[in-house]
C-alpha cells in the first residue's frame, strides 16, 4: 500500500499549519511535530513517504534530525525549509544528507508538495 | 480486583519529551482536585489490573476495578499514559466520574492553548506578510525615474529608505561603480554610515564573488573570522545588475534587535530578508538601466538636432551661427512672454531648426548674392514646407513643426506659406519671425554689412502689426539689451576637424567600449 504520510518538523506552530493544510488539501496525511525530538520519536514509530523539516528547532535541528532519519533509511526524500538556506547551501553537512531540496522562507507551499510528490514519485520508482 | 502493580509503576519516560510532561501536568492536576495521590503508568506496558486495560481499550471514559473496600480508577490520557488512582468503593464512581470531568476540561483548555499559540503566530505571519506587501507596493510605485543624472543619490535613497525598514537593518549602504565599471563611487547610506568607504570595498573585493552567483547572508560575524569590522556583525549583499552590466552592490547592515519573544523568532538575517533585498535591488537595477537609456535617447536627439543644424550650414555657409543666434533669441522672448520652461525649450529647439528646409533650395537660389527675382523667390518659400517634410516623420520633434513652417507668416496675413492672420499663427512661427528678422537684419553678410541695433529695432517698430506680433515687438524693444548681449556674446560653433588616420590605421567614431 502507499504510504502518504508526509512528517512535518517545524516549530513555528503558524507555518506547521500551513504546510499541513497543503499536504492534507493534496491527499497527503501530515504529521506535524513542534521539535526536533519529537520527530524523530515519530518517525522511528511509523511509516512516512517523505521528511519536510525546519532547521532551527528546540532540542533538535532540522539537520541532525536528517542525518537520524538517513542513518536508519537512505532513500527516503529529505526536505529543509528554512530562512538559513542562503548560510547552509554552502556546508558539506548538506551535501552529504543528500536531501532533494532546501526551500527558502518564505516559500510557497504549492512548490513545496510540488516537489516533494517528485521525490515520492522518483524514490517509488528506483526502489 | 488482584495483582495491582503499586510500586512498580513505572513513569513513561521514552516516548516524548514534552507528552510524558503533558500527561504528568495533567496527572498533578488531578491530584490536587481530587485531592488523592495519582500516578501515571505507561500505556504501552503489561498490566494485570483490569482498570488500566479497560482505560487503555477504551480512552475518555474511567474505568473502576475493587477489591474489598479499595477501588482502583484508571483513565487514559492524551500522550499515551494512564492515569491511575485509587478510592474507597463506596465514593469511587464519583471519584471517577469527576476525574474524568476535570481531565475533559484540562485536555480542552490546552488545546484551546495552543490553538491561540498557533493564531498568534499566523496572525503574526499575517502582519509580516502585510508589512512585505507594502514594502514591495511602494517601491514599485515609487518609481518615478529622476529627470538628471545629478538625482541619482537621492532616486537611490528613496528606495533604500523603506528597505531598511522592511528587513529590519540598521543601515543600508548602495556603493554604484563608475561608467566603466572600474572603481567605486561614494557610497550612499540609508542612516548611519556603519563602515568607512574602504572598508565597504575591502568587504565586496571579498564577497563580490559569490554576490554574483547569489545573495550573500552572513551572521554572527564577531565570532567567525570571515570578516573583521568592529561595528559589522551580520549584513546582506546583493548585487545590483540589469541588461548585463554591474551597477553595484546594496549592502544591509546589522539587524535591528526583535523584541518579538516567540520561541521561533530568528536572529540575525534570513532568507526572509535576503529575497526583500533581492527584490528591491532588482527593480533599482531596472530603474538604473532605465535611467541610463533615457540619458542616451536624449543624448541622441540632441545629436540629431545638431546633426541637422550641421546639414544646413554646410549647404549655406553664410548663414553659419544663424540657427543658434535665432534660437537663443527665441528663447530669451519666449521666456520674457511668460511662457512655461518646457515651452521655452521647445522655441530654442524649433529656432535651431527652423531653417532646415534651405537644404532641399539649389545653390544658385540659397547663396545667390543681391535680390532674388520673383521666380527665385519663390523657390525660396518652398522653405518652410521642405522644413516640415524634412522633419514630420520624427516623431520627437513633432512640436517643431509649427514653428518651423510659419516663421514666415505675416500678423497681417500676407506672409507663406498659408498667409495665416494674427493669433491663428502659432507662437513660435510669431516668436520667430521677430528673431530671424532681426539677425538677418543685424548680421553681416558677404555682400553687406550688418545694420546697427536701433536701425534695426526701428525697422521692427515700423512692422509692428504689420509682419510682427505687436506685443512680442514691445516685449522685445523694450529688452532690446538683453537681444543684442546674446547677439554680441554669440560665437559660432568651430567646425570639427577630423582626426587623421593613425600609421594607417583610421581613428573615427567611438571605440566599443565607452559606447555602454
Amino acid at each position: 500500500m502507499e504510504i502518504k504520510k508526509i512528517l512535518i518538523a517545524e516549530d513555528n506552530p503558524g507555518l506547521a499549519r500551513v504546510l499541513a493544510f497543503k499536504f492534507k488539501s493534496c491527499g497527503y496525511t501530515p504529521v506535524s511535530c513542534a521539535d526536533g525530538q519529537l520527530a524523530w520519536d515519530a518517525f522511528q514509530a511509523d511509516q512516512f513517504a517523505a521528511v519536510v523539516s525546519d532547521q532551527e528547532m528546540p532540542n533538535m535541528t532540522g539537520v541532525e534530525l536528517c542525518q537520524h532519519v538517513r542513518s536508519v533509511n537512505p532513500d527516503i526524500p529529505l526536505f529543509l525549509v528554512t530562512g538559513r538556506q542562503l548560510e547552509l547551501a554552502n556546508t558539506d553537512a548538506v551535501a552529504s544528507l543528500d536531501l532533494s531540496q532546501i526551500f527558502a522562507k518564505p516559500f510557497s507551499p504549492g512548490n513545496v508538495v510540488k516537489a516533494v510528490e517528485a521525490a515520492i514519485v522518483k524514490c517509488g520508482a528506483s526502489a | 480486583m488482584s495483582n495491582l502493580p503499586g510500586k512498580d509503576f513505572r513513569l513513561e519516560t521514552t516516548a516524548s519529551a514534552s507528552g510524558a510532561d503533558l500527561d504528568s501536568r495533567l496527572a498533578e492536576i488531578l491530584s490536587a482536585e481530587l485531592e488523592v495521590h495519582v500516578q501515571v503508568v505507561n500505556a504501552n506496558d503489561d498490566s494485570d489490573c483490569e482498570a488500566i486495560k479497560a482505560a487503555i481499550k477504551t480512552p475518555s471514559v474511567a474505568h473502576v476495578a475493587s477489591t474489598d473496600d479499595i477501588a482502583t480508577i484508571a483513565l487514559r490520557l492524551p500522550a499515551g499514559g494512564v492515569a491511575v488512582w485509587k478510592a474507597d468503593v463506596a465514593g469511587s464512581k464519583r471519584s471517577a466520574r469527576h476525574g474524568c470531568t476535570i481531565l475533559q476540561l484540562e485536555v480542552a483548555r490546552h488545546e484551546v492553548h495552543q490553538l491561540t499559540a498557533e493564531v498568534d503566530s499566523l496572525t503574526a505571519q499575517v502582519v509580516n506578510d502585510f508589512e512585505e506587501l507594502s514594502l514591495i507596493r511602494s517601491l514599485a510605485s515609487s518609481m518615478e525615474l529622476p529627470t538628471s543624472g545629478n538625482q541619482l543619490t537621492e532616486f537611490v535613497l528613496s528606495s533604500l529608505g523603506p528597505l531598511a525598514e522592511g528587513v529590519g537593518a540598521i543601515s543600508i549602504a548602495g556603493v554604484f561603480t563608475d561608467n566603466q565599471e572600474h572603481r567605486t563611487l561614494e557610497p550612499i547610506w540609508s542612516g548611519e554610515k556603519l563602515l568607512s568607504r574602504d572598508q565597504l570595498n575591502a568587504l565586496i573585493d571579498q564577497f563580490s564573488d559569490e554576490a554574483s552567483q547569489q545573495t550573500v547572508v552572513r551572521n554572527n560575524l564577531l565570532t567567525g573570522d570571515e570578516f573583521k569590522a568592529a561595528n559589522l556583525n551580520e549584513f546582506v549583499m546583493v548585487q545590483c545588475r540589469s541588461e548585463g552590466r554591474l551597477h553595484g552592490w546594496i549592502i544591509a547592515c546589522n539587524r535591528i534587535d526583535i523584541d518579538e519573544d516567540v520561541p521561533w523568532a530568528q536572529l540575525g538575517f534570513t532568507t526572509v530578508q535576503a529575497s526583500l533585498m533581492d527584490t528591491a535591488t532588482n527593480q533599482l537595477a531596472a530603474q538604473l538601466h532605465n535611467m541610463r537609456l533615457l540619458k542616451q535617447k536624449e543624448d541622441l536627439f540632441t545629436e540629431v538636432v545638431r546633426a541637422l543644424v550641421n546639414a544646413v550650414e554646410a549647404r549655406d555657409p553664410y548663414t553659419c551661427g544663424h540657427s543658434e543666434r535665432v534660437a537663443s533669441f527665441g528663447r530669451c522672448l519666449a521666456k520674457l512672454s511668460g511662457q512655461s520652461p518646457s515651452d521655452v525649450d521647445r522655441t530654442y529647439l524649433t529656432g535651431l531648426l527652423h531653417d532646415v528646409g534651405k537644404i532641399a533650395i539649389p545653390d544658385g537660389v540659397l547663396q545667390k548674392p543681391g535680390r532674388l527675382d520673383d521666380n527665385e523667390r519663390a523657390i525660396i518659400e518652398t522653405h518652410t514646407d521642405a522644413g516640415w517634410r524634412i522633419l514630420h516623420e520624427l516623431e520627437a520633434l513633432q512640436d517643431v513643426l509649427p514653428g518651423v513652417l510659419y516663421h514666415h507668416e505675416h500678423f497681417d496675413g500676407e506672409g507663406y506659406p498659408d498667409g495665416l492672420i494674427g493669433d491663428n499663427i502659432p507662437i513660435d512661427g510669431r516668436i520667430l519671425a521677430v528673431c530671424d528678422a532681426f539677425d538677418a537684419m543685424t548680421s553681416d553678410r558677404p555682400y553687406r554689412k550688418g545694420m546697427s541695433t536701433e536701425k534695426a529695432a526701428e525697422i521692427l517698430k515700423g512692422g509692428a502689426g504689420k509682419f510682427w506680433d505687436p506685443n512680442l515687438i514691445n516685449l522685445f524693444l523694450s529688452n532690446l539689451n538683453q537681444f543684442d548681449e546674446i547677439r554680441i556674446n554669440h560665437e559660432p560653433r568651430e567646425q570639427a576637424v577630423r582626426p587623421a588616420p593613425i600609421d594607417g590605421v583610421p581613428f573615427v567614431g567611438h571605440t566599443t567600449d565607452s559606447l555602454v
